[in-house]
């Protein structure tokens, strides 16, 4: 797997290139802003399969990077996670809505890191899985994984990014789960509870089995905000209960 | 042997406020100078830094380490860090301090912790204070003979002030174990994560926290933390803190919280810039608040630290 590391700070890239060491990935092209990192990717012929970006960088920044490869072919599907010290919501979900994967803020931790490293590698096998499954001409495509290794943060941005439909079930049986409309979460549920409320609950979970059924029919509409913003508030409950552990 | 029977011994000798010199015997082990009130000499004078540096004397050997604040010179060059002779003058800002062997008079001499006003010289601490109390059990030196007093109403005092002291030694031996680990690490992230494991340790804390600035010396780039329940979890360091941190560029107490908590944190620095900040936090105890000792280690630690990461992040 060969990753593109852009940043302009040269201790940040050390730092990251270690972390990624440490997960297995030492295939490491560097490159200095989002300039540097586009002439890298074209001198590769595009055999990129990962890249962390920071945001602000002189030349390019990170956001304008995402936009120029999100609209060549050959890099629309490319994971990408941001890693930067911009941390207000407003700015996290730019980065989203122009087709950031995943996003870190600095400073991070590595466990941190790491975790989103697996997890953007995890959605990269499932999309090569399923494209396997549709050239084959079998049936439904059907997305499933673990917690554990793919939170449930990514597992929603991945589906919300490739406008998915389907049902979404968490552990076993259907106790859980919630439907997804053209990537937007219409309605979650969790026992007795639905709704936003349900949805906060399913996102705490660190592990347990999940599977998305494509193109099942929704259970309900009790959700009417956006699922960035859902997420956005999922993730800073997360880092609450986290903080008063 | 002295009038006093004090035998020669290293100190400090500087000019108190009348212009007669002041004498500083230097204890085993570590002592910090600075202006600020929890230094085992005080210097009070506004050309010297808080926390300035720190002397640790390991039997005749003295060695002197800048904890990267202010104008420090031995014999008129800038030093840093560098071992002490007999003859030598420390300049801290603007204040001269001679190191002698002498034997200090019983009526001249300060003692660690000692607080006294001082023009351009020194204004040592805490100790005088302990030592000016009225009469608790306890060995003291008198002349060249020793006097045992009978014990008396004071004895929980005195087993408290023993308790602290192992508290201190063990505090104290466990700070050299990690700067001696620290010091044969060549990985700046094992020297980060050796730091807060063990600061939980050293300062009993409950969380400890290091963090590694990008070149600017200004962002955050990467945290460790570690927590007594052996997690990495946590909310870091806030903002607020490492901000107030970088103005002071000395070691600063953080208090308050929902768990009434109370904590140190200290700058990373070189000459040029900062390289990161460490900090711990413990829940406060009765028996064991956050005191000047926590401070000194607090700094001797955050020094080393400093000389270690600073060539492994180049």
């Amino acid at each position: 797997m060969n990753v593109l590391l852009v940043d302009d700070s040269g201790l940040s890239r050390k730092v990251q290139a270690k972390v990624l060491r440490e997960v297995g990935l030492s295939a490491i092209t560097e490159a200095r802003n989002g300039l540097d990192a586009l002439k890298k990717l074209e001198e590769s012929d595009w055999s990129i399969d990962l890249i962390l970006t920071d945001w602000n960088m002189p030349g390019m920044d990170g956001i304008s990077l995402i936009q120029e490869i999100r609209k060549s072919p050959k890099g629309s599907r490319l994971p990408i996670i941001v890693v930067s010290s911009e941390g207000e919501d407003s700015r996290i979900a730019q980065a989203f809505q122009v087709g950031a994967s995943s996003y870190i803020t600095k400073p991070f931790k590595k466990e941190v890191l790491q975790r989103k490293i697996q997890a953007v590698r995890a959605i990269a096998e499932i999309e090569q899985a399923q494209q396997a499954t549709v050239s084959t001409g079998s049936e439904t495509p059907l997305i499933e994984g673990d917690l554990e290794r793919l939170g449930l943060a990514e597992l929603v941005g991945f589906l919300n990014f490739s406008k998915k439909s389907g049902e979404l079930l968490i552990g076993a049986g259907d106790a859980a789960g919630m439907s997804i409309q053209n990537g937007e979460v219409k309605h979650a549920w969790l026992g007795d509870r639905d709704g936003a409320q349900a949805f906060h609950r399913i996102a705490a979970l660190q592990s347990g089995r999940f599977q998305f059924h494509e193109g099942r029919a929704s259970r309900g509409s009790t959700i009417t905000v956006g699922t960035m913003s859902l997420l956005m508030d999922a993730m800073r409950l997360l880092d609450e209960a986290q903080g008063a552990s | 042997m002295p009038p006093n029977g004090t035998p020669p011994d290293l100190s400090l000798v500087f000019p108190g406020s009348d212009g007669r010199p002041l004498v500083f015997p230097i204890p085993e082990g570590t002592v910090a100078l600075g202006r600020a009130a929890d230094n085992d000499l005080v210097l009070e004078d506004p050309s010297v830094e808080p926390h300035q540096v720190v002397l640790t004397r390991t039997g005749d050997h003295l060695e002197l380490r800048g904890l990267f604040a202010g104008t420090t010179k031995v014999n008129d060059t800038p030093s840093q860090k560098i071992q002490l002779k007999p003859g030598d003058v420390i300049t801290l800002g603007v204040v001269k301090l001679r190191l002698m062997k002498i034997a200090a008079t019983k009526s001249g001499a300060l003692k660690r912790g000692e607080t006294r006003s001082l023009g351009r010289g020194g204004r040592p601490t805490r100790a005088q204070r302990r030592d000016e109390e009225p009469t608790r059990t306890g060995t003291e030196a008198v002349g060249n003979r020793t006097t045992q007093r009978m014990p008396g109403p004071d004895d929980v005092e005195g087993k408290r002030a023993r308790e602290r002291d192992a508290r201190r030694a063990r505090s104290l031996a466990r700070a050299r174990q990690l700067s001696d680990e620290i010091m044969h690490e060549d990985d700046f992230e094992v020297v980060f994560e050796r730091l807060a494991g063990g600061f939980l340790d050293v300062f009993s804390a409950d969380r400890a926290v290091t963090v590694l600035f990008e070149e600017d010396g200004i962002n955050p780039l990467m945290v460790v933390e570690r927590r007594r329940d052996g997690t990495a979890e946590g909310t870091g360091i806030a903002q607020e803190i490492i901000s107030r941190c970088l103005q002071v560029r000395s070691v600063i107490r953080v208090a308050g919280g929902y768990q009434g908590l109370g904590g140190l944190a200290a700058p990373l620095l070189t000459e040029s810039r900062a390289l990161g900040m460490l900090y711990f936090e413990r829940v406060s105890t009765p028996g064991a608040p956050l005191g000047a000792d926590d401070v000194h280690l607090m700094a001797l630690l955050t020094n080393v630290a400093s000389l270690k990461i600073a060539p492994l992040v180049r």
